[in-house]
């Protein structure tokens, strides 16, 4: 029972996972890529930059500026 | 994993089987296929490999239903931990098993997840078993707006039974 089970996943796998140009998650596809509603692999709108990058970014320069405004404020 | 495979085909000896466990520990590897649902269905393609270990502990005898919970890892083409947890029935060999998923690194995703199987004892505390896995994601940051994801799996797990 066990095996006929696992041979018909197998066979799932092999004739449809073959498929890489499909996605159903956005992680299925590689970096700097994104899974669009047709369910395909396509270029990511910020270019590959995720949400989490992006907002570490913006954090860093807030932080260098409100840094730069408290030394010059000092002086 | 094929010395399982060959075993359960094969017929391992059969050991007598004891009481029911009041609580057990598996290990559980899962691989398929899944699609994308929703608006539309598109191709299939293979799934990530899961790796599961769970513990389960008994909530009533006559059938055996037992609450389980644990971690669960996607690998292969990526990395993720999640939990998952929920209700198991069993009935002699047989199990059916119903609860949640969800990944929360790097990515979320939430899933109802429902399997059916089997499990043949190979020595006094330990069985093995297989199970047919269905896990619909609903919800969570790795899914394309609008669409959920299903996924179809062979589940084989390795079950130490407690007292």
């Amino acid at each position: 029972m066990a095996t006929k089970l696992f041979a018909f996943v197998l066979a799932l796998v092999v004739l449809g996972g073959c498929r890489d140009d499909v996605c159903a998650r956005k992680s299925d596809c590689a970096h700097g890529l994104t899974c669009s509603a047709e369910g395909t692999c396509v270029a990511a709108p910020d270019g590959g930059l995720s949400e989490s990058a992006t907002d570490a970014a913006t954090e860093s320069a807030t932080d260098a500026a409100t840094d730069a405004a408290i030394i010059d404020g000092g002086m | 994993m094929i010395s399982i495979l060959a075993m359960l085909a094969l017929g391992a000896p059969a050991h007598a089987d004891p009481a029911a466990p009041l609580w057990d520990a598996e290990l559980r590897l899962g691989y398929g296929l899944q699609v994308s649902s929703g608006d539309g269905m598109t191709a299939p393609r293979a799934a990530p490999l899961t790796i599961e270990g769970l513990a389960a502990f008994a909530l009533q005898d006559d059938p055996m239903v037992y609450a389980y919970a644990g971690g669960i890892v996607e690998t292969l083409d990526r990395s993720a931990i999640g939990a998952s947890g929920g209700v198991q029935v069993e009935s002699g060999p047989m199990r059916l098993r119903g609860g949640a998923v969800y990944f929360f690194a790097p990515y979320t995703l939430f899933g109802a997840t429902a399997s059916g199987g089997g499990c043949h004892r190979m020595a006094k505390s330990m069985r093995a078993c297989a199970d047919l896995a269905l896990t619909e994601y609903f919800a969570g940051t790795d899914l394309v707006q609008g669409h959920a994801a299903t996924q179809v799996q062979l589940v084989l797990g390795m079950v130490f039974d407690g007292n």
